[in-house]
């Protein structure tokens, strides 16, 4: 029986070796993601809409926010490209500048939920008892209210701000990965190597995190994708709604604020169109690769 | 032994699967004539193309596959002998054959019946495709065949579903679901398999009855060489798409030419044969199927392998009696 | 099967209480003077201080917290669902005469992408890799990824001003005959139902190609069956049943879309009504219509379980079972 340090010394070259297996198998995984047609379009459009409006200031002289009155509503241009909004403000500079803004959010929502699913899913998941039962209550109770309503519920209750709405998707939007983590780990969890792992002496932590974790590390990558998707759409379901992000701050959805009143859509489409294709093109290129990473981590899921 | 003997004469069949850019030859001329009223054995290892074989036969190949030549002649009593292969899945020819004249039964009985729909209903499903009965007649037809076929209390069995029934209970519902029209041929693709023990000989002796009472001929698929001792008249062994010994039991068993034959059947544990005896197993393992050699399959795995002569593809020689091998070291019809 | 219905919907009373204590205690922490819920602001303007006193100790509003959560639980049961801060119009009022529309679109929704999504998956599954196939395909992610709101804008654009084939606005009438009510209909439900169509085609087409793959369908073309029998009896009854329960997961989506449909083409429902007394601050209602549509998407989830249970004769707790 190997006592604590040959383990210590023995383990240096076991772990060589289990860093290179997985590394042939993320290489593998990544040759069937770029393989993929779809996910390539999928990331080319993300990453092309992602560089435009990182690098805003080099595709736009105008300033989102400033409001020309004596230029409103004026159709797309050689000055303006896609025209400017009913306040005169130029509107491709502002899908440019709302573009940080809403892809922030979808993907901040959707990182913060995923981690805090995953912490909570790993924690109930693995120890069980009241923890996973009352979270898993909980969970059962955020899934059951209309995500939006939700939404809207602590909207009403809480100032609009930025901040907030971070806060508000977060909560809402861990109780995917929770479930999935933790349903990861009851099956695995009675599998024979975590209990021969157990009987060596390995602490339960460093089962959670080197064994099982990684294991599930493919769905909630999937999971991720798809709640950044998502959250950009309620976004702007939401700034539509004029209920979202403030009116000060441009997003896409405030942009298509305007096309609440049916005199923007039909005298000024190009208010409307623009950040709903912007839109469009975005999700769809993150669900294109959703797809991909989704066929290259188990292709029998849904 | 006359054309009429036989009830089906497969002639060089060619199955071929498009997987990606690759093609797989699951089939790869295969000839077989199966007798009528006998047990047709067809072993090999799993991958070697035998239920692509049977699928080729009853027209039920995946979307991937295809009959790329060769002829399969079915010779229905009282009917012109008709080539399956031409058929296609959905003709009407074709559908009145499939379940009526040459029926299949499957491995896993519980993954191969519907498990929504009553079993008696799926039985009387088959009677009502291929004859014109009302359905209380078909009804009685499914209760008096699961009767026979050993199911206690058979009318109220008939309205269970698939998962009230013990495994054993269930192969016996696909026979019966297998039987009703009174086919002339009943494929069986690894009947017993997914049974215990004690069950797959009941179900195996049921056969045999089955047999002995309508004079169906069976075709047997599977890997277990020591079902087919017991059950089969006629045995074709299959490696990698090819037939490479076909004989009658005793030729086989007692004479086996093929070193592949020969190493299957050294490979099967036998009781009592010594203590600390190894199991001899054929080294190596089966190719790629989409990767196969020109010449001879088992060359690479072969203890008697000819060397270069063998990376010629091996005719398909008689050696005596209708004793078929596919294999160099039999040329001259001689045993060597 | 009776024993399975009534525990589903037993086990839906804690969740509803939870919520409903939920809600209470977000109403209570809610800004603005609590009489504002249960009179018109015209009778508040109207009293004195004193009287404003009587009232807070008739109304019970000085009680401890779960004193208050009980009476205002009860009166929910007795139907009092309170009433509207900003005009003091009762509530259930309010949803008699704003849910029924919004039911008439979730369900017109509900049906038109079941029927549609259902029929294209599968079509798309029996014949992969053809020209229907690949429609469905593109068709289904472009679904999912355009915003519903979007959707519905565009098809407002095309269908009611550009073509003028149906209403831009408005709602389903009392006055108006029962043809002239679907035309109000018929886009909100199609911008409502576009990404559930798409989800659903995209779920059916794998669900049925899962299922055509099992060996079951492999003994019925052995019988010698119709490939219209093969796919249609055998292979579709057994892909339906999770599609239901993918349903069954997207209900809440499909309610709270209304909410966005609905004021895209300001149809007046109840949906509209939220985003109204958002903005107003009607605190009362907000709470309101959340807790009564989470009801309702709870009751569907139900019945829509249920359904999969009457699908699937493995569920049934009623039936013999072998030795």
């Amino acid at each position: 029986m190997p006592d604590n340090t040959s383990a210590g010394r023995s383990g240096a070259p076991a772990q060589a070796t289990r860093v290179k297996k997985s590394s042939s198998l993320a290489k593998r995984n990544f040759q069937k993601l770029v393989k993929n047609k779809m996910a390539i379009i999928g990331f080319i459009l993300i990453a092309v809409i992602l560089i435009m409006c990182i690098l805003a200031p080099l595709f736009t002289k105008w300033d989102p926010k400033k409001v020309t009155l004596s230029e409103k509503s004026k159709a797309p241009s050689a000055k303006h490209i896609l025209g400017t909004d009913n306040l005169g403000r130029d509107v491709f500079s502002r899908i440019l500048y709302g573009g940080r803004i809403s892809i922030l959010i979808g993907l901040t929502g959707s990182l913060g939920g995923v981690i805090i699913g995953c912490i909570l899913g790993c924690i109930a998941g693995y120890y069980g008892g009241w923890f996973d039962a009352i979270f898993l209550r909980i969970s059962e109770v955020v899934q059951a209210v209309p995500q939006i309503l939700l939404v809207l519920v602590l909207v009403t209750v809480m100032k609009r701000s930025l901040a907030n709405l971070f806060i508000i998707f977060i909560a809402t939007g861990w109780v995917g990965t929770y479930r999935l983590v933790r349903g990861r780990f009851f099956s695995l969890r009675e599998e024979s190597y975590v209990e021969s792992s157990r009987a060596f002496g390995i602490s339960d932590r460093s089962i959670m995190f080197r064994h099982i974790l990684p294991n599930t590390l493919g769905p909630i990558i999937v999971i991720f994708t798809l709640n950044t998707a998502g959250f950009i759409l309620q976004e702007a379901a939401l700034s539509y709604l004029g209920l979202g992000v403030p009116a000060d701050i441009p997003t896409w959805g405030n942009i298509l604020n305007a096309a609440r009143e049916v005199s923007t859509v039909t005298r000024s489409p190009w208010i409307w169109l623009s950040p709903g294709i912007t839109i469009s093109l975005f999700v769809l290129g993150i669900n294109f690769f959703g797809d991909g990473l989704r066929d290259v981590f188990d292709p029998n899921q849904l | 032994m006359n054309e009429n003997d036989y009830v089906l004469s497969i002639k060089d069949l060619k199955t071929h699967f498009a997987v990606g850019s690759r093609t797989v030859r699951a089939v790869d001329g295969v000839t077989l004539d199966v007798a009528r009223g006998k047990t047709m054995g067809l072993v090999g290892e799993s991958g070697c193309g035998k239920s692509v074989t049977a699928a080729s036969i009853m027209q039920i190949l995946p979307k991937a596959g295809k009959i790329v030549e060769g002829e399969v002649i079915f010779r229905s009593k009282g009917k012109e002998p008709v080539d399956l292969s031409k058929l296609k899945r959905t003709d009407k020819q074709m559908r009145d054959i499939r379940g009526k004249d040459i029926a299949m039964i499957f491995q896993d009985p519980m993954s191969s019946l519907n498990p929504v729909y009553r079993i008696g209903d799926q039985i009387c499903e088959n009677i009502l495709q291929h004859e014109k009965v009302s359905k209380d007649e078909a009804m009685n037809r499914t209760i008096e065949m699961l009767g026979k076929l050993g199911i206690p209390k058979p009318e109220d069995r008939v309205k269970n579903y698939p998962h009230e029934f013990s495994g054993g209970m269930r192969q016996r519902v696909m026979i019966a679901m297998g039987m009703i029209c009174n086919p002339e041929v009943l494929i069986a693709d690894e009947p017993t398999t997914a049974l215990d023990v004690t069950i797959q000989a009941q179900i195996l002796e049921l056969m045999k009855k089955i047999q002995q009472e309508y004079g169906t001929t069976i075709v047997l698929i599977t890997h277990n060489m020591g079902i087919v001792a017991d059950m089969a008249d006629n045995i074709a062994v299959m490696y990698m798409g090819k037939i490479v010994e076909f004989g009658t039991k005793e030729q086989i068993f007692l004479t086996p030419a093929h070193p592949y034959t020969k190493a299957l059947l050294k490979s099967v544990p036998v009781l009592g044969a010594g203590d600390g005896k190894r199991l001899t197993s054929i080294r190596g393992s089966t190719p790629d199927p989409s990767e196969m050699p020109e010449g001879c399959a088992f060359a690479p795995r072969c203890d008697f392998c000819l060397g270069d002569k063998c990376n010629e593809a091996p005719p398909y020689l008689d050696i005596g009696d209708g004793h078929m091998v596919r294999c160099w070291l039999c040329e001259g019809g001689v045993k060597k | 099967m009776l024993k399975y219905f009534i525990k589903r919907v037993l086990s839906l009373i804690p969740m509803l209480l939870v919520i409903s204590i939920l809600i209470f205690i977000l109403l209570d922490l809610t800004p603005g003077d609590p009489l504002t819920h249960f009179m018109s602001p015209d009778l508040i303007a109207s009293m004195s201080t004193e009287q404003l006193d009587d009232m807070r100790e008739a109304y019970g509003l000085n009680d401890p917290a779960p004193v208050r959560y009980l009476r205002w639980l009860g009166n929910i049961l007795k139907g009092d669902l309170g009433r509207s801060i900003s005009n003091g119009a009762p509530i259930s009022q309010i949803f008699a005469n704003l849910l029924p529309s919004t039911l008439k679109l979730s369900l017109a929704a509900l049906v038109i992408s079941t029927v549609l999504g259902l029929l294209f998956g599968i079509l798309a599954a029996i014949y992969q890799d053809s020209i229907i196939d690949y429609i469905c395909s593109i068709f289904g992610i472009i679904g999912i990824s355009f915003p519903e709101f979007f959707v519905g804008i565009c098809f407002i654009q095309i269908f009611a001003i550009k073509l003028g084939w149906f209403p831009a606005q408005g709602r389903v009438g009392d006055g108006l005959s029962w043809f002239q009510n679907l035309r109000y209909i018929v886009l909100p439900s199609c911008a409502l139902g576009f990404s559930l169509t798409a989800a659903l085609m995209r779920y059916a087409r794998s669900s049925m190609l899962e299922v055509l793959n099992k060996d079951y369908i492999k003994t019925a073309w052995s019988k010698g069956l119709s490939a219209r029998r093969v796919y249609m009896k055998h292979a579709f009854r057994n892909a339906l049943m999770p599609i239901v329960l993918v349903i069954c997961l997207r209900l809440p989506m499909l309610v709270g879309g209304s909410v966005v449909i609905e004021t895209v083409f300001s149809y007046s429902g109840i949906g509209q009504k939220l985003v109204d007394s958002i903005n107003a601050k009607d605190y009362t209602v907000v709470m309101m219509v959340t807790l009564v549509l989470t009801a309702i998407t709870l009751l569907a989830s139900v019945l829509l379980d249920l359904l999969t249970a009457a699908l699937d004769p493995r569920m049934r707790l009623d039936s013999k079972r072998s030795e």
